[in-house]
């Protein structure tokens, strides 16, 4: 991993993102990403209109740790909760309501579900938005007019210069020889 | 299969389904017990026996009539529950047309086609209370209480005649949604007939509502009306996620023995038990969720003939059950069943499908058993004072539930073998 990566550069000197490489149907590239998740490729992503069934498994997708996230927290959502409520109605200011104990656990279970559910959508989108990187407001690939067509009826395969395994040439030769049209070069960091 | 195609004249499609009937996996062997099943069904028998008679027995030891009676009635509301929940799941996979559960249909059919005997068996003891010992454990048959005010309110409900007349119809309405059901797939097993599927939806629409009212109704007429001064709203939910809860468990219990036996190789895979993982799972969280609503409605509300059902279940032993069922049939299985691996594993899920029986057991037990312990006389007894008639009971109806079904399955095809969405559940795949 920490070996010494090459920083590409095109010839004007801008750097390069990567390489992409259209496909004209799903199975197209469902079939590509396999052979690109088995030639050792990290970096890299597959670009389609809609979903395509079982592409996580072609593209060798680990499990994502959002659920591991959200878990974490729920948890402190619930004991947030009720190390709140049995504070501030056992300790801190104790009062009768309908001559009900002082820190019943019957009232905090509503409050602890909302708070758990509460933290662990917070969590889950914010978690999941910063595993996707996101929010930003460029991309490299959003300056080729060509890549635009995938959220329409196109299907690309971009791979990316921060892989390991990434050469200019080799990987455009693969895509070549694994079907991609059009490929082309991506600049931008 | 395309001469039927061309025999059955409202086939329009021009082409008909895929043509299943020569695939490997649908071959006999597969899908049939023939008979592989008969020495279980046989030790289920014994249990059934056994355990019924050590129940019957007990009533004429130091355990008495009225612990025998309250007994069988733990055993029998839960092995009902178990059967009405395979009605739910018949009805609600016909309604939503699921193409994904076809595989495991089967055994929700012969789960429902049990539901009206159970009943039958459920009803033997209110009927003998009714008859015989004069309200012993349905206090409301009791001549004692004639002149009580709270019961003379109910009398119009809670009177012998239309008791009688209710059990009745629960037996004609489930005898007529889980026949219909059961008779139309078992007819599309011979002719293959796919619109046979489209009538099993339409009967599962007014099938639906006719099990929602008639499930709440008994629940009233079986359990609640035990202690006459007790109402609940949330009684007839109440009864009906327990249905559901057990039933998801046994059905993912009975899936996986018959994996285990070697049967319904690749027709039910990890996928399909991820999904009833989930029915598991989310029938955990219903059940806490309307058990915990109506107990605090009632704790909050603080109404005496309401409160006074929580309050002999919150003391003398019964708080240890009151707690163990906020454990058992809420935290752990949550804590468990929330994991992807475990709802994908058939062995992980046997495990927890038994536990999830057994604390099923013990709500029914938590909520019939008090009114024996609560009886005026008999103060010195706890909940467990004499605990082997209530375990000999259900050991012994679920001993008459596992022969009965294991029998039931071995009468036809384990799955719905010409079901026009059979493709679609065979291919099922979860994508997340």
């Amino acid at each position: 991993m920490a070996k010494n990566r090459k920083v590409y550069v095109t010839e004007s000197g801008e750097p390069v993102y990567g390489v992409i490489a259209e496909f004209a149907t799903p199975a197209d590239v469902y079939h590509a990403a396999e052979k690109v998740r088995d030639a050792g490729y990290t970096k890299w992503d597959v670009y389609a209109p809609f979903p395509i069934h079982g592409i996580d498994e072609a593209m060798g997708q680990k499990r994502t740790v959002l659920p591991l996230i959200s878990a974490s927290a729920a948890g402190v959502g619930v004991l947030g909760a009720i190390l709140m409520q049995w504070w501030m109605s056992g300790v801190d200011y104790p009062i009768v309501v309908q001559g009900k104990p002082y820190a019943p656990w019957e009232p905090f279970v509503p409050i602890t579900f909302e708070l758990g559910v509460l933290f662990t959508a917070f969590a889950t989108l914010i978690g999941m938005l910063a595993l996707n990187g996101l929010p930003r407001h460029n991309h490299p690939l959003l300056k080729k007019e060509r890549f635009l067509a995938v959220s329409d009826d196109a299907f690309a395969i971009c791979i990316e210069s921060g892989d390991d395994k990434f050469d200019p040439d080799q990987t455009r030769s693969m895509l070549e020889r694994l079907g991609g049209k059009h490929i082309d070069l991506v600049e931008g960091d | 299969m395309s001469a039927h195609a061309a025999v059955h004249g409202h086939d329009h499609s021009g082409h008909h389904h895929a043509d299943l009937s020569n695939h490997p996996l649908l071959a006999d062997g597969n899908v049939r017990l023939n008979g592989s099943g008969n020495g279980l069904s046989m030790l289920f028998l014994l249990m059934g026996v056994a355990g019924i008679a050590a129940t019957v027995g007990a009533a004429f030891t130091a355990a008495g009539k009225m612990h025998a009676m309250a007994s069988f009635q733990v055993a029998a509301m839960g092995a009902l529950a178990i059967c009405l929940g395979g009605m739910f799941f018949t009805l609600v996979m016909h309604l939503t047309a699921a193409g994904w559960s076809v595989t495991l249909r089967r055994i929700m059919e012969h789960l429902a086609m049990l539901a009206p005997v159970m009943l039958i068996i459920a009803a033997i003891v209110p009927v003998t209370d009714l008859l015989l010992t004069k309200g012993l454990l349905y206090t409301w048959m009791n001549p004692g209480y004639e002149t009580n005010y709270l019961l003379g309110k109910k009398a119009g409900f809670l009177n012998p005649g239309f008791f009688l007349i209710r059990l009745g119809v629960y037996f004609l309405a489930w005898t007529l949604i889980a026949y219909r059901l059961n008779s139309l797939s078992l007819a599309q097993d011979r002719s293959g007939d796919k619109w046979l599927t489209n009538k099993a939806r339409f009967t599962s629409a007014w099938g639906m509502l006719v099990f929602a009212l008639t499930t709440a109704f008994a629940s009233f007429d079986l359990l609640m009306s035990m202690d006459f001064r007790f109402f609940s709203t949330m009684w007839g939910v109440y009864y009906f996620a327990a249905a559901a809860f057990s039933s998801a468990a046994t059905i993912a219990l009975v899936a996986a023995s018959l994996l285990r036996a070697g049967k319904l190789q690749g027709l039910i895979t990890g996928e399909h038990f991820h999904d009833v993982g989930k029915l598991m799972f989310s029938f955990t969280v219903f059940w806490s969720y309307i058990a915990f609503s109506q107990y605090f409605l009632i704790w909050y509300s603080n109404i005496p003939e309401e409160t006074v059902w929580f309050t002999v279940r919150k003391e003398d032993g019964w708080e240890k059950i009151f707690y163990l069922l906020c454990f058992g049939h809420f935290i752990a299985p949550f804590l468990v069943l929330v994991f992807r691996d475990v709802k994908r594993s058939p062995n992980a899920l046997i495990l927890v499908g038994l536990w999830m029986l057994f604390i099923h057991f013990v709500d029914m037990f938590f909520i019939i058993r008090p009114m024996v312990t609560t009886r005026p006389g008999n103060e010195a007894l706890t909940p467990f004072t004499n605990i082997w008639v209530d375990v000999a009971a259900v050991l012994g109806l679920l001993g008459v539930l596992g022969f009965a079904l294991i029998r039931r399955l071995g009468s036809a095809a384990l799955v719905p073998i010409r079901d026009p969405r059979l493709p679609e559940a065979m291919e099922h795949k979860n994508y997340v």
